[in-house]
Protein backbone atom coordinates (compact mmCIF):
# COMPACT_ATOMS: atom_id res chain seq x y z
CA UNK A 1 0.00 0.00 0.00
CA UNK A 2 1.27 3.40 -0.81
CA UNK A 3 -0.33 5.70 1.69
CA UNK A 4 0.39 10.06 1.95
CA UNK A 5 -0.51 11.12 5.46
CA UNK A 6 -1.64 14.66 6.10
CA UNK A 7 0.89 15.85 3.43
CA UNK A 8 1.83 19.72 2.84
CA UNK A 9 4.10 21.02 0.39
CA UNK A 10 5.21 24.25 -0.99
CA UNK A 11 7.70 24.99 -3.78
CA UNK A 12 10.37 27.45 -1.69
CA UNK A 13 8.91 30.43 -0.25
CA UNK A 14 5.93 30.26 -2.65
CA UNK A 15 2.27 29.53 -1.36
CA UNK A 16 1.14 25.99 -0.04
CA UNK A 17 0.26 23.58 -3.50
CA UNK A 18 -0.67 20.33 -0.61
CA UNK A 19 -2.21 21.06 2.08
CA UNK A 20 -2.96 18.12 3.93
CA UNK A 21 -3.48 15.38 1.25
CA UNK A 22 -4.51 12.03 2.95
CA UNK A 23 -4.20 9.11 0.32
CA UNK A 24 -4.49 5.57 0.01
CA UNK A 25 -3.87 3.19 -2.92
CA UNK A 26 -3.98 -0.46 -2.32
CA UNK A 27 -1.84 -2.65 -4.03
CA UNK A 28 -3.40 -4.10 -7.26
CA UNK A 29 -5.20 -1.16 -8.01
CA UNK A 30 -5.60 1.46 -10.18
CA UNK A 31 -6.46 5.01 -8.65
CA UNK A 32 -7.07 8.26 -11.03
CA UNK A 33 -6.79 10.95 -9.86
CA UNK A 34 -8.34 14.07 -11.31
CA UNK A 35 -8.56 18.04 -10.50
CA UNK A 36 -8.42 21.36 -12.59
CA UNK A 37 -4.74 22.61 -13.57
CA UNK A 38 -2.76 23.40 -10.84
CA UNK A 39 -4.59 21.73 -8.47
CA UNK A 40 -1.22 19.92 -7.16
CA UNK A 41 -1.95 16.62 -8.62
CA UNK A 42 1.59 16.42 -10.40
CA UNK A 43 3.58 18.00 -6.93
CA UNK A 44 1.37 14.79 -4.91
CA UNK A 45 2.77 12.44 -7.74
CA UNK A 46 6.20 13.83 -7.06
CA UNK A 47 5.83 13.29 -2.99
CA UNK A 48 3.95 10.04 -3.53
CA UNK A 49 7.07 9.04 -5.70
CA UNK A 50 9.80 10.19 -3.18
CA UNK A 51 11.77 12.86 -5.36
CA UNK A 52 9.47 15.51 -3.58
CA UNK A 53 10.04 16.11 0.38
CA UNK A 54 6.61 17.32 1.95
CA UNK A 55 7.09 20.41 4.42
CA UNK A 56 4.93 18.41 6.81
CA UNK A 57 3.21 15.23 6.48
CA UNK A 58 4.87 11.52 5.58
CA UNK A 59 4.18 9.29 2.49
CA UNK A 60 4.63 5.72 3.61
CA UNK A 61 5.43 2.84 1.57
CA UNK A 62 4.15 -0.76 2.42
CA UNK A 63 4.26 0.94 6.10
CA UNK A 64 8.20 2.54 5.67
CA UNK A 65 8.63 6.20 5.46
CA UNK A 66 10.09 6.91 1.92
CA UNK A 67 11.94 9.50 3.48
CA UNK A 68 14.28 6.78 5.04
CA UNK A 69 14.70 5.10 1.89
CA UNK A 70 17.55 5.26 -0.57
CA UNK A 71 16.53 6.31 -3.72
CA UNK A 72 18.07 2.92 -5.22
CA UNK A 73 15.75 1.34 -3.01
CA UNK A 74 12.85 2.98 -3.68
CA UNK A 75 13.61 3.37 -7.42
CA UNK A 76 13.05 -0.21 -7.50
CA UNK A 77 9.80 -0.58 -5.91
CA UNK A 78 7.95 2.65 -7.61
CA UNK A 79 8.35 3.84 -11.54
CA UNK A 80 7.05 7.33 -12.25
CA UNK A 81 6.35 8.64 -15.89
CA UNK A 82 6.57 12.37 -15.61
CA UNK A 83 4.80 15.13 -17.93
CA UNK A 84 6.95 15.59 -21.66
CA UNK A 85 9.25 12.83 -20.63
CA UNK A 86 11.55 13.59 -23.96
CA UNK A 87 15.18 12.57 -24.15
CA UNK A 88 18.10 14.73 -25.19
CA UNK A 89 20.28 13.49 -28.38
CA UNK A 90 19.19 9.51 -30.40
CA UNK A 91 18.85 7.17 -28.13
CA UNK A 92 16.96 4.72 -29.64
CA UNK A 93 14.02 2.90 -28.16
CA UNK A 94 15.67 -0.09 -26.88
CA UNK A 95 18.44 2.22 -25.34
CA UNK A 96 15.15 3.93 -23.51
CA UNK A 97 13.87 0.95 -22.32
CA UNK A 98 17.14 -0.33 -21.14
CA UNK A 99 17.27 2.58 -18.91
CA UNK A 100 14.35 1.14 -16.47
CA UNK A 101 16.35 -1.47 -15.51
CA UNK A 102 19.26 1.04 -14.61
CA UNK A 103 18.00 0.56 -10.67
CA UNK A 104 18.67 -3.23 -11.11
CA UNK A 105 21.88 -2.94 -12.38
CA UNK A 106 25.38 -3.17 -10.19
CA UNK A 107 28.19 -0.44 -10.79
CA UNK A 108 29.74 -2.13 -13.88
CA UNK A 109 27.05 -4.32 -15.02
CA UNK A 110 25.62 -3.35 -18.75
CA UNK A 111 22.74 -4.19 -20.42
CA UNK A 112 22.69 -7.75 -21.44
CA UNK A 113 21.94 -11.13 -19.40
CA UNK A 114 18.83 -11.31 -17.93
CA UNK A 115 18.14 -7.14 -18.44
CA UNK A 116 17.88 -7.88 -22.22
CA UNK A 117 15.08 -10.34 -21.35
CA UNK A 118 12.86 -7.96 -19.19
CA UNK A 119 13.53 -4.89 -21.91
CA UNK A 120 12.26 -7.51 -24.97
CA UNK A 121 9.50 -8.49 -22.74
CA UNK A 122 8.23 -4.88 -22.01
CA UNK A 123 9.19 -3.74 -25.34
CA UNK A 124 6.77 -7.00 -26.49
CA UNK A 125 4.41 -6.43 -24.03
CA UNK A 126 3.45 -2.62 -24.97
CA UNK A 127 3.50 -3.57 -29.30
CA UNK A 128 7.17 -1.71 -29.40
CA UNK A 129 9.18 -4.55 -30.38
CA UNK A 130 9.32 -3.89 -34.06
CA UNK A 131 10.34 -0.45 -33.74
CA UNK A 132 13.03 -1.41 -31.07
CA UNK A 133 15.86 0.08 -33.26
CA UNK A 134 14.11 3.18 -34.11
CA UNK A 135 15.50 6.72 -32.44
CA UNK A 136 12.90 7.70 -30.25
CA UNK A 137 12.69 11.44 -31.50
CA UNK A 138 11.38 10.15 -34.87
CA UNK A 139 8.41 8.29 -32.94
CA UNK A 140 4.99 9.66 -32.74
CA UNK A 141 3.27 10.95 -29.73
CA UNK A 142 1.40 7.34 -29.13
CA UNK A 143 4.66 5.41 -29.53
CA UNK A 144 6.67 7.92 -27.54
CA UNK A 145 4.36 7.29 -24.74
CA UNK A 146 4.44 3.26 -25.53
CA UNK A 147 7.96 3.58 -25.49
CA UNK A 148 7.71 5.49 -22.07
CA UNK A 149 5.27 2.91 -20.54
CA UNK A 150 7.82 0.30 -21.35
CA UNK A 151 10.61 1.79 -19.82
CA UNK A 152 8.20 1.63 -16.38
CA UNK A 153 7.46 -1.49 -17.05
CA UNK A 154 11.12 -2.97 -17.31
CA UNK A 155 11.71 -0.90 -14.22
CA UNK A 156 9.82 -3.92 -12.83
CA UNK A 157 8.44 -2.47 -9.85
CA UNK A 158 5.44 -2.86 -7.55
CA UNK A 159 4.20 0.82 -8.16
CA UNK A 160 3.77 3.21 -11.08
CA UNK A 161 2.88 6.73 -11.07
CA UNK A 162 1.66 8.26 -14.59
CA UNK A 163 1.69 12.25 -14.91
CA UNK A 164 -1.51 12.87 -17.42
CA UNK A 165 0.02 9.76 -20.00
CA UNK A 166 -2.20 11.04 -22.46
CA UNK A 167 -2.01 14.63 -22.36
CA UNK A 168 -0.48 14.89 -25.97
CA UNK A 169 -2.09 11.79 -27.30
CA UNK A 170 -5.02 11.46 -30.14
CA UNK A 171 -8.06 9.71 -28.80
CA UNK A 172 -7.17 5.94 -30.27
CA UNK A 173 -3.48 6.24 -28.84
CA UNK A 174 -5.44 7.52 -25.33
CA UNK A 175 -7.41 4.57 -25.58
CA UNK A 176 -4.34 1.92 -26.50
CA UNK A 177 -2.42 3.55 -23.75
CA UNK A 178 -5.30 3.28 -21.15
CA UNK A 179 -5.90 -0.54 -22.22
CA UNK A 180 -2.41 -1.28 -21.79
CA UNK A 181 -2.12 0.22 -18.13
CA UNK A 182 -5.47 -1.81 -17.12
CA UNK A 183 -3.81 -5.05 -19.22
CA UNK A 184 -0.50 -4.75 -17.05
CA UNK A 185 -2.84 -4.26 -14.21
CA UNK A 186 -4.22 -7.19 -14.43
CA UNK A 187 -2.02 -9.34 -15.54
CA UNK A 188 0.87 -8.48 -13.41
CA UNK A 189 -1.00 -6.64 -10.60
CA UNK A 190 1.07 -3.88 -10.98
CA UNK A 191 -0.41 -0.47 -9.07
CA UNK A 192 -1.22 2.54 -10.72
CA UNK A 193 -1.98 6.07 -9.64
CA UNK A 194 -2.35 7.88 -12.86
CA UNK A 195 -3.01 11.87 -12.86
CA UNK A 196 -5.62 12.97 -15.68
CA UNK A 197 -7.76 15.96 -16.28
CA UNK A 198 -9.81 14.48 -19.18
CA UNK A 199 -12.83 13.31 -16.91
CA UNK A 200 -14.21 11.32 -20.03
CA UNK A 201 -11.23 9.28 -20.20
CA UNK A 202 -11.57 9.03 -16.53
CA UNK A 203 -14.85 8.00 -15.98
CA UNK A 204 -14.24 5.10 -18.85
CA UNK A 205 -10.99 4.03 -17.17
CA UNK A 206 -10.92 4.50 -13.34
CA UNK A 207 -13.10 2.20 -10.73
CA UNK A 208 -11.72 4.07 -7.97
CA UNK A 209 -10.82 7.69 -8.50
CA UNK A 210 -9.42 10.54 -6.11
CA UNK A 211 -10.93 14.03 -6.90
CA UNK A 212 -8.45 17.27 -6.42
CA UNK A 213 -9.01 21.26 -5.69
CA UNK A 214 -6.58 23.54 -4.75
CA UNK A 215 -4.40 21.08 -2.81
CA UNK A 216 -6.67 19.08 -1.18
CA UNK A 217 -8.29 15.66 -1.88
CA UNK A 218 -12.26 17.11 -2.03
CA UNK A 219 -13.70 12.96 -2.65
CA UNK A 220 -12.69 9.94 -2.86
CA UNK A 221 -13.77 6.53 -3.67
CA UNK A 222 -16.00 4.72 -6.41
CA UNK A 223 -15.72 6.46 -9.90
CA UNK A 224 -19.96 6.38 -9.21
CA UNK A 225 -19.69 8.16 -6.33
CA UNK A 226 -17.02 10.97 -7.39
CA UNK A 227 -17.58 11.44 -10.74
CA UNK A 228 -20.65 13.26 -10.13
CA UNK A 229 -22.74 15.96 -11.31
CA UNK A 230 -22.18 17.68 -8.11
CA UNK A 231 -18.70 17.16 -7.44
CA UNK A 232 -17.84 18.07 -11.03
CA UNK A 233 -19.87 21.58 -10.77
CA UNK A 234 -18.14 21.89 -7.20
CA UNK A 235 -14.00 21.12 -8.49
CA UNK A 236 -14.44 22.38 -11.98
CA UNK A 237 -16.86 24.93 -11.92
CA UNK A 238 -18.54 23.07 -14.90
CA UNK A 239 -22.13 21.76 -15.50
CA UNK A 240 -22.77 17.72 -16.73
CA UNK A 241 -24.81 15.07 -16.89
CA UNK A 242 -22.98 11.52 -15.99
CA UNK A 243 -24.40 8.33 -17.13
CA UNK A 244 -22.22 6.05 -15.56
CA UNK A 245 -24.18 2.99 -16.36
CA UNK A 246 -23.32 3.67 -20.28
CA UNK A 247 -20.14 5.16 -19.06
CA UNK A 248 -21.06 9.03 -20.62
CA UNK A 249 -20.71 12.24 -19.29
CA UNK A 250 -21.88 15.13 -21.04
CA UNK A 251 -21.25 18.85 -20.68
CA UNK A 252 -24.22 21.05 -20.18
CA UNK A 253 -24.48 24.52 -21.53
CA UNK B 1 27.84 -7.21 -22.90
CA UNK B 2 26.49 -4.05 -24.26
CA UNK B 3 24.82 -4.03 -26.95
CA UNK B 4 27.01 -1.89 -29.42
CA UNK B 5 25.56 -0.42 -32.52
CA UNK B 6 26.62 -1.64 -36.04
CA UNK B 7 29.40 1.34 -36.15
CA UNK B 8 30.74 1.61 -32.83
CA UNK B 9 33.42 -1.85 -33.27
CA UNK B 10 34.28 -0.20 -37.09
CA UNK B 11 34.74 3.70 -35.61
CA UNK B 12 36.80 2.37 -32.37
CA UNK B 13 39.43 -0.10 -34.83
CA UNK B 14 39.99 3.13 -36.76
CA UNK B 15 40.27 5.54 -33.77
CA UNK B 16 43.10 3.21 -32.35
CA UNK B 17 44.48 3.11 -35.81
CA UNK B 18 44.63 6.80 -36.55
CA UNK B 19 45.84 7.21 -33.24
CA UNK B 20 49.25 5.24 -33.52
CA UNK B 21 49.52 6.22 -36.80
CA UNK B 22 49.55 9.94 -35.45
CA UNK B 23 52.35 8.78 -32.69
CA UNK B 24 54.50 7.55 -35.88
CA UNK B 25 53.70 11.16 -37.83
CA UNK B 26 54.26 12.73 -34.36
CA UNK B 27 57.76 11.41 -33.41
CA UNK B 28 58.74 11.69 -37.18
CA UNK B 29 58.61 15.49 -37.05
CA UNK B 30 61.05 17.35 -36.20
CA UNK B 31 64.34 19.30 -36.87
CA UNK B 32 66.52 16.29 -36.72
CA UNK B 33 65.54 13.77 -39.92
CA UNK B 34 65.41 10.23 -38.58
CA UNK B 35 64.17 7.55 -40.62
CA UNK B 36 60.74 6.05 -40.05
CA UNK B 37 62.30 2.39 -39.66
CA UNK B 38 64.85 3.62 -37.36
CA UNK B 39 62.10 5.03 -35.11
CA UNK B 40 59.98 2.39 -35.28
CA UNK B 41 62.61 0.21 -34.07
CA UNK B 42 63.07 2.93 -31.43
CA UNK B 43 59.75 2.72 -30.32
CA UNK B 44 59.79 -0.91 -30.43
CA UNK B 45 62.90 -1.17 -28.66
CA UNK B 46 60.82 0.56 -25.30
CA UNK B 47 58.75 -2.66 -24.99
CA UNK B 48 60.06 -5.03 -22.28
CA UNK B 49 62.44 -7.81 -23.84
CA UNK B 50 63.07 -5.47 -27.19
CA UNK B 51 65.70 -3.69 -25.88
CA UNK B 52 68.24 -4.80 -28.52
CA UNK B 53 66.30 -3.88 -31.56
CA UNK B 54 67.45 -0.58 -32.13
CA UNK B 55 71.51 0.22 -32.60
CA UNK B 56 71.60 3.22 -34.46
CA UNK B 57 72.93 6.34 -32.93
CA UNK B 58 72.09 7.28 -29.38
CA UNK B 59 71.11 10.73 -29.89
CA UNK B 60 68.47 9.26 -32.25
CA UNK B 61 67.27 7.48 -29.34
CA UNK B 62 67.42 10.67 -26.89
CA UNK B 63 65.67 12.59 -29.40
CA UNK B 64 62.68 10.03 -29.65
CA UNK B 65 62.07 9.13 -26.20
CA UNK B 66 63.10 12.16 -24.36
CA UNK B 67 61.76 14.50 -26.44
CA UNK B 68 59.44 13.98 -29.19
CA UNK B 69 57.58 10.30 -27.62
CA UNK B 70 56.58 12.78 -24.06
CA UNK B 71 55.36 15.26 -26.33
CA UNK B 72 52.95 13.09 -28.23
CA UNK B 73 52.09 11.06 -25.35
CA UNK B 74 50.86 14.28 -23.63
CA UNK B 75 49.22 14.63 -26.76
CA UNK B 76 47.10 12.02 -26.30
CA UNK B 77 46.47 12.43 -22.57
CA UNK B 78 45.12 15.78 -23.04
CA UNK B 79 42.58 14.64 -26.37
CA UNK B 80 41.36 11.96 -23.88
CA UNK B 81 40.74 14.58 -21.30
CA UNK B 82 38.99 17.12 -22.92
CA UNK B 83 37.33 14.63 -25.00
CA UNK B 84 36.26 12.59 -22.48
CA UNK B 85 34.61 15.91 -19.59
CA UNK B 86 33.31 17.17 -23.62
CA UNK B 87 31.06 14.54 -24.07
CA UNK B 88 30.01 13.95 -20.11
CA UNK B 89 28.87 17.88 -20.32
CA UNK B 90 27.24 17.57 -23.22
CA UNK B 91 24.93 14.11 -21.84
CA UNK B 92 24.92 15.76 -18.78
CA UNK B 93 23.51 19.24 -19.76
CA UNK B 94 21.67 17.55 -22.67
CA UNK B 95 23.04 19.81 -25.37
CA UNK B 96 25.78 19.38 -27.90
CA UNK B 97 26.66 22.70 -27.95
CA UNK B 98 28.72 22.48 -24.67
CA UNK B 99 32.53 22.06 -24.01
CA UNK B 100 35.16 22.76 -21.13
CA UNK B 101 36.34 25.56 -22.95
CA UNK B 102 32.82 26.98 -23.77
CA UNK B 103 31.47 26.85 -20.48
CA UNK B 104 34.40 28.63 -18.43
CA UNK B 105 36.12 25.33 -17.13
CA UNK B 106 39.24 26.37 -19.07
CA UNK B 107 38.81 29.80 -18.11
CA UNK B 108 38.77 29.15 -14.97
CA UNK B 109 41.71 26.72 -14.72
CA UNK B 110 43.89 29.46 -17.13
CA UNK B 111 42.91 32.07 -14.06
CA UNK B 112 44.14 29.25 -11.21
CA UNK B 113 47.19 28.44 -13.26
CA UNK B 114 48.20 32.11 -13.22
CA UNK B 115 47.43 32.71 -9.78
CA UNK B 116 49.26 29.40 -8.85
CA UNK B 117 52.34 30.88 -10.97
CA UNK B 118 52.39 34.50 -9.05
CA UNK B 119 52.19 32.63 -5.71
CA UNK B 120 54.56 29.81 -6.03
CA UNK B 121 57.38 32.19 -7.61
CA UNK B 122 60.51 30.70 -5.84
CA UNK B 123 59.16 27.81 -4.64
CA UNK B 124 60.44 24.37 -4.86
CA UNK B 125 59.25 22.54 -8.34
CA UNK B 126 57.20 19.65 -6.96
CA UNK B 127 55.15 22.25 -4.14
CA UNK B 128 54.77 24.19 -7.00
CA UNK B 129 53.38 22.26 -9.68
CA UNK B 130 50.91 20.73 -7.27
CA UNK B 131 49.71 23.65 -5.83
CA UNK B 132 49.34 24.94 -8.93
CA UNK B 133 47.41 21.83 -10.22
CA UNK B 134 45.12 22.22 -7.26
CA UNK B 135 44.38 26.04 -8.25
CA UNK B 136 43.34 25.47 -11.40
CA UNK B 137 41.49 22.67 -10.30
CA UNK B 138 39.43 24.74 -7.93
CA UNK B 139 38.97 27.73 -10.14
CA UNK B 140 37.69 25.28 -12.97
CA UNK B 141 35.40 23.92 -10.50
CA UNK B 142 34.41 27.47 -9.28
CA UNK B 143 33.63 28.93 -12.68
CA UNK B 144 31.59 25.84 -13.92
CA UNK B 145 29.72 26.07 -10.96
CA UNK B 146 29.19 29.77 -11.06
CA UNK B 147 27.99 29.31 -15.00
CA UNK B 148 25.73 27.01 -13.42
CA UNK B 149 24.15 28.80 -10.69
CA UNK B 150 23.49 31.65 -12.87
CA UNK B 151 22.15 30.12 -15.72
CA UNK B 152 19.89 28.20 -13.94
CA UNK B 153 16.16 29.01 -13.41
CA UNK B 154 14.30 26.99 -10.78
CA UNK B 155 14.25 23.55 -11.77
CA UNK B 156 15.16 24.22 -15.45
CA UNK B 157 18.34 25.01 -17.46
CA UNK B 158 17.90 26.71 -20.43
CA UNK B 159 20.74 25.95 -22.45
CA UNK B 160 21.18 29.74 -24.26
CA UNK B 161 21.51 30.56 -20.85
CA UNK B 162 24.62 28.14 -19.82
CA UNK B 163 26.23 29.21 -22.95
CA UNK B 164 25.89 32.97 -21.97
CA UNK B 165 26.65 32.68 -18.49
CA UNK B 166 29.84 30.33 -19.70
CA UNK B 167 30.57 32.90 -22.06
CA UNK B 168 30.46 35.87 -19.56
CA UNK B 169 32.35 33.12 -16.82
CA UNK B 170 34.86 32.76 -19.19
CA UNK B 171 35.60 36.66 -20.13
CA UNK B 172 35.74 38.26 -17.04
CA UNK B 173 38.33 35.11 -15.85
CA UNK B 174 40.30 35.39 -18.41
CA UNK B 175 40.47 39.21 -17.73
CA UNK B 176 41.12 38.93 -14.49
CA UNK B 177 44.25 36.61 -15.43
CA UNK B 178 45.37 38.71 -17.62
CA UNK B 179 45.08 41.96 -15.31
CA UNK B 180 47.31 39.16 -13.25
CA UNK B 181 49.43 38.64 -15.47
CA UNK B 182 49.98 42.61 -16.62
CA UNK B 183 50.25 43.75 -12.93
CA UNK B 184 52.43 40.54 -11.42
CA UNK B 185 54.50 38.72 -13.78
CA UNK B 186 57.81 39.66 -14.97
CA UNK B 187 57.97 37.82 -18.62
CA UNK B 188 54.20 38.67 -19.60
CA UNK B 189 54.43 37.38 -23.20
CA UNK B 190 56.19 34.48 -22.16
CA UNK B 191 53.20 33.56 -20.04
CA UNK B 192 50.17 34.44 -22.27
CA UNK B 193 52.13 32.37 -25.00
CA UNK B 194 51.85 29.41 -23.11
CA UNK B 195 48.40 29.47 -22.40
CA UNK B 196 47.61 29.29 -25.97
CA UNK B 197 48.13 25.70 -25.85
CA UNK B 198 51.05 23.62 -27.06
CA UNK B 199 53.24 20.63 -26.02
CA UNK B 200 56.46 22.03 -26.44
CA UNK B 201 59.06 20.95 -24.15
CA UNK B 202 57.24 18.13 -22.33
CA UNK B 203 58.88 16.23 -20.17
CA UNK B 204 57.99 12.47 -18.71
CA UNK B 205 57.37 13.53 -15.21
CA UNK B 206 54.82 15.92 -16.61
CA UNK B 207 53.15 13.08 -18.59
CA UNK B 208 52.95 11.08 -15.30
CA UNK B 209 50.72 13.29 -13.96
CA UNK B 210 48.66 14.55 -16.69
CA UNK B 211 47.99 10.71 -18.44
CA UNK B 212 47.14 8.91 -15.18
CA UNK B 213 44.49 11.32 -14.34
CA UNK B 214 43.19 11.65 -17.62
CA UNK B 215 43.07 8.14 -18.08
CA UNK B 216 41.60 7.57 -14.49
CA UNK B 217 39.00 10.48 -15.32
CA UNK B 218 37.74 9.07 -18.44
CA UNK B 219 37.19 5.73 -16.55
CA UNK B 220 35.47 7.41 -13.86
CA UNK B 221 32.95 9.51 -16.38
CA UNK B 222 32.71 6.13 -18.20
CA UNK B 223 31.29 4.11 -15.27
CA UNK B 224 28.93 7.14 -14.07
CA UNK B 225 27.31 7.14 -18.02
CA UNK B 226 24.74 5.13 -17.04
CA UNK B 227 23.72 8.34 -14.86
CA UNK B 228 24.72 10.39 -17.43
CA UNK B 229 22.28 8.56 -20.00
CA UNK B 230 19.84 9.07 -16.90
CA UNK B 231 20.06 12.77 -17.00
CA UNK B 232 19.66 12.61 -20.71
CA UNK B 233 15.85 12.11 -19.97
CA UNK B 234 15.87 15.01 -17.04
CA UNK B 235 17.07 15.19 -13.85
CA UNK B 236 13.57 14.17 -13.06
CA UNK B 237 13.91 10.91 -14.61
CA UNK B 238 16.94 10.62 -13.30
CA UNK B 239 15.86 10.54 -9.71
CA UNK B 240 13.23 8.22 -10.61
CA UNK B 241 16.13 5.90 -12.18
CA UNK B 242 17.62 5.63 -8.52
CA UNK B 243 19.94 8.62 -9.26
CA UNK B 244 20.77 10.76 -6.49
CA UNK B 245 21.03 13.48 -8.89
CA UNK B 246 22.96 16.06 -7.03
CA UNK B 247 25.50 14.27 -5.95
CA UNK B 248 25.72 12.55 -8.93
CA UNK B 249 25.61 15.78 -10.73
CA UNK B 250 28.73 17.09 -8.75
CA UNK B 251 30.82 13.92 -9.00
CA UNK B 252 30.36 14.45 -13.36
CA UNK B 253 31.08 17.84 -13.34
CA UNK B 254 33.74 17.69 -10.80
CA UNK B 255 35.60 15.02 -12.58
CA UNK B 256 35.41 17.05 -16.07
CA UNK B 257 36.65 20.03 -14.34
CA UNK B 258 39.41 17.99 -12.89
CA UNK B 259 40.78 16.25 -15.75
CA UNK B 260 40.68 19.49 -17.93
CA UNK B 261 41.74 21.62 -15.26
CA UNK B 262 45.05 19.31 -14.95
CA UNK B 263 45.93 19.81 -18.28
CA UNK B 264 46.32 23.98 -17.98
CA UNK B 265 49.28 24.00 -16.25
CA UNK B 266 51.27 21.79 -18.81
CA UNK B 267 49.45 22.91 -22.07
CA UNK B 268 47.67 25.63 -21.41
CA UNK B 269 44.21 26.62 -22.88
CA UNK B 270 42.78 24.02 -25.73
CA UNK B 271 39.10 24.71 -27.13
CA UNK B 272 36.97 22.89 -29.36
CA UNK B 273 38.42 19.64 -28.75
CA UNK B 274 35.36 18.59 -26.21
CA UNK B 275 32.93 19.73 -28.61
CA UNK B 276 33.67 18.39 -31.95
CA UNK B 277 35.44 14.87 -30.98
CA UNK B 278 31.79 13.61 -29.07
CA UNK B 279 29.82 14.78 -31.91
CA UNK B 280 31.88 12.86 -34.38
CA UNK B 281 31.81 9.97 -32.15
CA UNK B 282 28.39 9.98 -31.17
CA UNK B 283 27.81 9.78 -35.28
CA UNK B 284 29.11 6.60 -35.05
CA UNK B 285 28.04 4.91 -31.39
CA UNK B 286 25.50 6.47 -30.63
CA UNK B 287 24.58 8.58 -27.17
CA UNK B 288 25.52 5.60 -24.51
CA UNK B 289 27.83 7.70 -22.46
CA UNK B 290 29.50 4.08 -21.29
CA UNK B 291 30.43 3.56 -25.14
CA UNK B 292 30.97 7.41 -26.20
CA UNK B 293 32.95 8.64 -23.36
CA UNK B 294 35.87 5.58 -24.62
CA UNK B 295 35.56 6.08 -27.75
CA UNK B 296 35.59 10.31 -27.80
CA UNK B 297 38.52 9.87 -25.54
CA UNK B 298 39.99 6.90 -28.22
CA UNK B 299 39.52 9.97 -30.86
CA UNK B 300 40.22 12.70 -29.46
CA UNK B 301 43.53 11.20 -28.52
CA UNK B 302 44.50 10.84 -32.26
CA UNK B 303 43.20 14.22 -33.21
CA UNK B 304 45.06 16.08 -30.59
CA UNK B 305 48.01 14.75 -31.75
CA UNK B 306 46.87 15.44 -35.31
CA UNK B 307 46.63 19.35 -34.64
CA UNK B 308 50.17 19.29 -32.88
CA UNK B 309 51.58 17.82 -36.11
CA UNK B 310 50.06 20.47 -37.89
CA UNK B 311 51.00 23.62 -35.49
CA UNK B 312 54.38 22.05 -36.00
CA UNK B 313 54.62 21.35 -40.14
CA UNK B 314 52.06 24.73 -41.15
CA UNK B 315 54.85 26.92 -41.27
CA UNK B 316 58.79 27.13 -39.45
CA UNK B 317 57.42 28.69 -36.85
CA UNK B 318 55.92 26.45 -34.54
CA UNK B 319 52.16 27.67 -34.42
CA UNK B 320 50.32 27.16 -30.98
CA UNK B 321 48.45 24.53 -30.52
CA UNK B 322 45.09 26.12 -29.15
CA UNK B 323 45.25 28.32 -32.25
CA UNK B 324 44.73 25.40 -34.31
CA UNK B 325 42.05 23.88 -32.78
CA UNK B 326 40.66 27.13 -32.27
CA UNK B 327 40.39 27.38 -36.13
CA UNK B 328 38.93 23.83 -36.71
CA UNK B 329 36.65 23.78 -33.73
CA UNK B 330 35.46 27.41 -34.37
CA UNK B 331 34.68 26.79 -37.65
CA UNK B 332 32.97 23.29 -36.50
CA UNK B 333 30.95 25.35 -33.83
CA UNK B 334 29.69 27.82 -36.06
CA UNK B 335 28.28 24.99 -38.79
CA UNK B 336 26.61 23.48 -36.12
CA UNK B 337 25.05 26.66 -34.72
CA UNK B 338 24.17 27.26 -38.23
CA UNK B 339 22.97 23.72 -38.95
CA UNK B 340 20.62 23.77 -36.14
CA UNK B 341 17.04 23.57 -36.99
CA UNK B 342 14.52 25.19 -34.17
CA UNK B 343 15.69 25.49 -30.20
CA UNK B 344 15.14 22.07 -28.57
Amino acid sequence: MIEARDVHFSYGPGPPVLKGVDLKVERGTIMGIVGPNGCGKSTLLGCLGGVRRPDRGRVLLDGKDVRHMRRRDLSRIVSTLPQDASYGFDYTVEEIVSMGRYPHMNWLEMSGGVHKGVVRRALSGVGALQFSGRAFSELSGGEKQKVNLARILAQETDYALLDEPTRDLDLKSSLDLLDLIKRENMERGLTFIVVMHDLMLALRTFKEIAMMKAGRIKAIGGADSVLTPGWIKDTFGVDVEVDHHNGVLRILG
Amino acid sequence: MIELRKGALPFMAGSLIALLLAVLVGTLLGPVRIPPPSILRILLSLLPGAGGLFDGPEGWRTIIVQIRLPMVIMGIAVGIALSSSGSALQGLFRNDLVDPFIIGISAGGALGWVIGNIVTDGWAYASATAFKVVFSFLLSLGSVVLAYMIARRGSKLPISNLLLAGIAVSALFTSIAQVAIYLFVDNPAEMIFSLMGGLGNTRWHEVAIVLPISVLGAAALSVLGRDINAFAAGEGVAAHLGVEVERSKFMIIAISALITAVTIPFCGVIGFVGLMIPHIARRFVGPDQRILIPSSALLGGGFLVLCDILSRSISVAVIPLGMITGLIGGGFFLYLLASRRGVR
